[in-house]
């Protein structure tokens, strides 16, 4: 993933469905404006959809975007893609999987081959229908050497795609997937007319049909007329507005001029929840932020003093100071708390200097000085949370010197850079367990930040990732979690909610843990009142 | 006089020779890199370079300066790093639309400012000439960031009047456009008044001390007449450079004006490059700023020349 922006992906995080229900009253729908509004809303929410109206959402975008599903970046590019286009598959907010455009799908033994049968009866925006064709040619966009596609290394173990008839595919894997599925609901593998390549007139099979687009500026759509999901895409027309000032967009939304807004800053949440008519919606996911320590050179090599930095470190301190309560305490560990996943045996890491000074003396050492690079490439605020970390790392006998990295090239010159003891990273998660462990924690991981290494967890992620037999994978994930937990390079200080507004006249709202706006999916999925 | 345009001529093209070579290099100082922030998650060393030399990057930094110099004397701006589209097109619209902007702030900041200006120095030493003063100061002392969003909080959260976002379309009509850019135009004429006002004042002041001015109100001419005829065309020639030069700042200080009320102009498309690394797009962007400057500036001295008969017949 991350990266800055670049390769966002929805369908991450998790929250089950008694997750959403338990907490869905706390942090799911604050709303604005204290009680009155509340019992309006919740009628609201129970209503019906209807059709009809406008929705004019304030999304973050650059000159750079397309609608190429490969090329696409930004979050413009991601809305985009759940707008105009559809899936093989829909990830749910309770972390399972349901049928797009495909119906059904089915592993054979050993879960190497895979077999996805098509819907039927499918047309696309210029009046093709839907066929295997169509599945393969997109897939086969983010294959090959010379892809340059944002999916390429999650359609890497891919062999073979082949059709079996006019709606049923075959897909060979090199090893074993047990979560194959999953990989095509994010939002680089949207479907799109074989040998289709007018990315300025995108043709997708999606509730809207895309009527302009000027890059960096607007886009716009009208709803699909033959659109096939039943209950989806009810307003006549979306409107995606570019803009990228933190001010400008709160203000538009507060004017008026736009009904829907993601990537609030928790810092701004207070201010939205304070205004008439304006509607926060928090959903917990898998998004963390990540101090990334060294372990192949350097002081970190030495498993003690990484122990003392995980314990040197006041959680508590910045999930109220700086997410202001939007999110949940780390546990050096990347599955949040909803994963069917997570392992509720590992008991959370409490701050205590008198620790990590113990581990320190375990390494023979007295006290540790060490350079924390930060950078407002991560996440807002980067610096300020360094600092936190370092005054209660102070206590401990660690002296960390807060570095603050401009943003241009930080991802490129600092992070990943095995010079650098410790820095600063963010996760936007992932929809599977096995796509975050393989791509940060795996000895060979692409985005191995912390140069970790451990021979018994490269092993498990492995035989996991092909186990079919959910208690034995469950029994695996749990031990991967430990092993991060005890001798892993990363300290994880928070998981960040994320965090929307919607204009008054917005219903049908719900928390997603996939991505901001509802898992990217808010525009066939909300309606307008009156 | 001729060798003096021709003097001047020549020294503008040195500048925007010396500003484009300055645009390019330090282009090639920034920090990372288009093609790793674009493949994000692909940015394999391969792959990164594949893209580098699929945009003409594996050349030597010179070669490339002088190939995008030979462009542009053709006309060519290039193609930009990240979508590899051509620069040319995009840029006009946004062009266009900042000239718009540019224009309409100038069509009522420069008569407000003059008039302004005017008006205090009659009253010299009244409380309306204080006022003036004083507010001048004031907004010559507040960027104009925080005075857009000064206007936004009050003219579209507060009051719901106008809009807070000025995204302007090719499909819209003047009439449609005109709601949309009364902020943007407002923040501008408001913060590049002040100097122009207050350069106004000082030079008929300055001329309303002299002898004919004194025998001109002997003659018993009312005050308006005198301001009009006699010290306001002699006062012209600092008012005219200071008036060019302002719209100088005012094309520059678009940047942030566009940004914040996310108008796609110039301004906002250079912004959008500058974080994409797109470096060419800047490059282009940039040398358009520093031609208008200088142009602007070359527009200010000959103004300064055609309006002072000293200097016209010295040469």
């Amino acid at each position: 993933m991350n990266k800055g922006k670049i390769t966002v992906m929805p369908g991450s995080g998790a929250m089950s469905r008694r997750g959403f229900m338990s907490t869905s009253a706390a942090l799911g729908l604050a709303l604005g404006a204290g009680g009155s509004l509340l019992p309006r809303t919740a009628r609201a929410q129970s209503q019906t959809p209807v059709k009809g109206g406008k929705l004019r959402a304030g999304i973050l975008g650059a000159t750079s975007n397309t609608n190429d599903p490969a090329l696409r970046q930004d979050e413009f590019g991601v809305m985009a893609a759940y707008t105009t286009f559809n899936h093989l598959v829909e990830l749910k907010a309770d972390k399972t999987i349901e049928p797009e455009l495909a119906e059904s799908w089915e592993a054979k033994p050993g879960a190497t081959e895979w077999v996805f049968n098509l819907r039927k009866g499918v047309e696309f925006h210029n009046g093709k229908t839907l066929d295997a064709n169509d599945v393969i040619y997109s897939i086969n966009r983010h294959r090959g050497e010379a892809s340059q596609s944002g999916a390429k290394s999650l359609m890497a173990g891919i062999t073979d795609i082949k059709a079996l008839d006019s709606h049923q595919i075959l897909i060979t894997l090199d090893s074993p997937n047990a979560d194959l599925p999953f990989n095509f609901s994010g939002d680089h593998l949207a479907i799109s007319p074989a040998e289709y390549e007018d990315w300025m007139k995108p043709v997708g099979t999606g509730g809207y049909v895309q009527t302009s687009f000027e890059p960096g500026v607007r886009a716009t759509w009208t709803r699909n007329p033959n659109y096939w999901k039943e209950g989806r895409a009810h307003v006549d027309e979306v409107e995606f507005l570019v803009l990228n000032d933190p001010q400008a967009r709160l203000a538009a939304l507060q004017s008026g001029q736009i009904d829907a807004l993601g990537l609030v800053d928790p810092g701004a949440v207070d201010l939205l929840r304070g205004i008439p008519g304006v509607q926060v919606v928090n959903s917990a996911g898998g998004q963390f932020w990540s101090y990334a320590l060294n372990c192949k050179k350097g002081p970190f090599t030495d498993p003690n003093l990484r122990m003392a930095m995980k314990y040197g470190l006041d959680r508590q301190k910045i999930l109220d100071l700086v997410l202001r309560g939007n999110g949940a305490l780390g546990n050096d560990q990347p599955l949040p708390k909803t994963d069917p996943f997570f392992n509720p045996e590992i008991a959370q890491r409490p701050y205590d200097p008198d620790q990590a000074l113990h581990y320190l003396r375990k390494a023979g050492m007295e006290s540790l000085s060490i350079k924390l690079d930060t950078s407002d490439a991560t996440f807002a605020n980067s610096a300020n949370v360094g600092q936190i970390y370092a005054q209660g790392a102070k206590k401990g006998g660690i002296n960390l010197e807060v570095v603050r990295q401009p943003a241009d090239g930080y991802w490129d010159q600092v992070w990943l850079n095995v010079d650098h003891p410790m820095t600063t990273g963010v996760w936007m998660g992932r929809p599977t367990a096995d796509m975050i462990m393989s791509m940060v924690y795996a000895s060979k991981a692409p985005w191995n930040e912390a140069f970790w290494g451990n021979a018994r967890f490269d092993e498990l992620l492995i035989s996991a990732r092909g186990e079919l037999d959910q208690a034995k994978r469950k029994a695996m994930y749990w031990e991967m979690q430990s092993l991060i937990h005890e001798d892993g390079g990363h300290v994880v200080p928070v998981f960040a909610d994320f965090i929307d507004a919607y204009g008054p006249r917005v219903r049908g709202l719900e928390p997603s843990p996939s991505w901001y706006l509802m898992g990217a999916r808010f525009t066939e999925r909300v309606w307008l009142d009156g | 006089m001729t060798k003096y345009l021709l003097k001047r001529l020549f020294a503008g093209v040195l500048l925007v020779l010396g500003a484009s070579a300055i645009l390019f290099f330090a282009g090639e100082l920034l920090p990372g890199d288009f093609a790793s922030r674009m493949l994000g998650s692909q940015a394999t060393p391969e792959a990164v370079e594949a893209l580098r030399q699929s945009r003409g990057l594996d050349q030597p930094a010179l070669t490339r300066y002088l190939m995008w110099l030979g462009g542009l004397l053709q006309g060519d701006l290039g193609v930009s790093l990240t979508n590899g589209r051509e620069i040319g097109p995009l840029i006009a619209t946004r062009l266009s639309n900042t000239l718009t902007l540019a224009g309409l702030a100038a069509l009522v900041a420069v008569p407000f400012a003059v008039g302004l200006g005017t008006l205090a120095a009659m009253y010299r030493n009244t409380w309306f000439d204080r006022l003036v003063l004083m507010l001048s100061m004031v907004t010559v002392a507040t960027p104009e960031f925080f005075f857009a969003y000064l206007a936004i909080a009050f003219f579209a959260v507060q009051l719901h009047l106008l809009p807070s976002i000025s995204i302007v379309t090719s499909d819209m009509s003047f009439a449609d456009k005109v709601p949309l850019l009364i902020l943007p135009v407002l923040t501008l004429v408001v913060t590049t008044s002040a100097h122009m006002i207050r350069l106004t004042r000082a030079s008929l002041i300055s001329v309303m001390d002299s002898e004919y001015a004194g025998t001109a109100m002997l003659k018993g001419l009312p005050q308006w007449k005198i301001v009009l005829r006699h010290l306001l065309p002699n006062a012209m020639s600092p008012i005219a450079a200071v008036v060019v030069l302002n719209l100088a700042d005012l094309i520059v200080g678009l940047i942030i004006v566009e940004a914040i009320f996310a108008y796609p102009g110039m301004g906002q498309l250079m912004v959008d490059s500058v974080s994409k690394q797109d470096v060419t797009v800047v490059q282009a962007c940039g040398l358009i700023f520093a031609v208008t400057y200088i142009v602007l500036n070359m527009i200010a001295d000959l103004l300064a020349i055609l309006l002072n008969p000293r200097l016209r017949y010295k040469s």
